[in-house]
């Protein structure tokens, strides 16, 4: 056995591991995203904060905004039901590398404006949790990717309705 | 590495799957976006000059004969870069900001329970049930349908107009403003009260919960 695969294997706690950090991560989300959908157009406001769409296209940060807080909700429901779940783990890893990077290049821009230091730096990244310490939410972002790089590298179908959407040709 | 593909398919069919879901969620919801919709036009129009402040010596307005001059703030009042640069706005697009006591005594007028100024609420319904101007009618700029038809009714026998939101950097009383006059309302009855609620509940006047 090499010694990759002995990590896994230990990672893994008899498949509880991996079922447990997709709980998480699909908590997570579902939570999140009912919170975005509870104030819509709060969220708007937030993205539109980040000035990171051109304002020639609204339909972009419209769609954004509606887009998300549904896309986390469905997408974290199926990866607790056990559902497609390394496609959704590798989705939601792409996700929150993005929001990770957004929420760090606002916070740098307001830290250099506002000449504070980087953790020091507190706002509403439009997260679903209300205005937060960068550090924290970053943090907690770190955390959130270690947990979908755990169900992503898993073999495990743990208590999966349908682990693999895609199954290898036989 | 063919494995690795399989999960990369997967990812992008659930992605496209849930994209198409969610989007019709979004339209079926009570409170979804209007994708198509430009909420935040009303922010972008053109300020004919910026604030003396924060005015960057380099820049020269495009049409100088044509630009205003910002209302000045009260003296020995601290400027606040936000509500300075939404007066500009508002002047650059015909509308003018109300000050605290005009608003108090426009309040305080017997004509106004004759509806000779109607108090337009910008915020959204919640925050508006919490707390408002006694008499105010609920407008929220992104849900427009909601509320435009008893706005408009009212404001046809109405001389001025008060819109307001929460104050400071809030800009949906800015965004209602613009609707109503989208509406046919005349630019010269409509007064954007930028203390908002704030300032209202600081000076200690009345408050009215509930729906209307």
């Amino acid at each position: 056995m090499s010694d990759a695969t002995g990590f896994k294997e230990r990672l893994s706690l008899n498949g509880w591991g991996p079922l447990i950090a997709r709980c998480i991560l699909g908590g997570m989300f579902v939570w999140l995203g009912t919170a975005k959908l509870g104030d819509p157009v709060q969220f708007l406001k937030t993205l539109r904060e980040y000035g990171m769409f051109p304002s020639s296209m609204p339909f972009l940060m419209n769609s954004t905004a509606a887009w998300l807080p549904w896309i986390e909700i469905f997408a974290g429901t199926l990866l607790i039901a056990g559902v497609a779940v390394r496609g959704i783990a590798l989705m939601f890893l792409t996700m929150l590398i993005v929001f990770s990077s957004a929420i760090f290049l606002r916070a740098s821009g307001v830290a250099s404006a506002d000449d504070i230091s980087f953790c020091a730096v507190a706002f509403d990244c439009g997260c679903g949790t209300g205005e937060q310490n960068v550090c924290a939410k970053l943090g907690e972002n770190v955390l959130l990717i270690l947990l979908g790089a755990i169900v992503l590298l898993s073999r495990s179908r743990k208590l999966c309705l349908r682990g693999d959407l895609i199954r290898k040709p036989a | 590495m063919r494995e690795w593909k399989r999960v990369i398919a997967e990812a992008l069919v659930v992605f496209a799957v849930l994209t198409v879901i969610a989007f019709l969620a979004n339209a079926q919801h009570d409170d979804g976006l209007d994708v198509t919709r430009d909420y935040f036009a009303a922010q972008r129009k053109p300020v004919a000059k910026k604030p003396v402040e924060d005015a960057d010596p380099r820049e020269e307005p495009e049409d100088p004969e044509n630009a205003t001059e910002p209302k000045k703030p009260e003296e020995n009042s601290p400027v606040d870069p936000a509500e300075a640069e939404i007066r500009a706005r508002l002047e650059a697009n015909g509308l003018k900001a109300a000050e605290h006591d005009q608003v108090v005594e426009w309040f305080q007028d017997p004509a106004y329970q004759a509806g000779a100024y109607l108090f337009v609420d910008a915020r959204n319904e919640r925050t508006f049930a919490e707390g408002h101007i006694p008499g105010a009618l609920q407008l929220d700029h992104f849900y427009l349908d909601r509320g435009i038809e008893q706005v408009v009714q009212a404001a046809q026998s109405a001389a001025v107009i008060v819109v307001y939101c929460n104050g400071g950097d809030c800009t949906d009383s800015e965004s209602v403003a613009l609707d109503l006059v989208d509406q046919g309302i005349s630019p010269d009855q409509i007064h954007v009260y930028l203390g908002g609620i704030k300032a209202w509940r600081a000076a200690d006047l009345p408050i009215e919960e509930g729906t209307r």
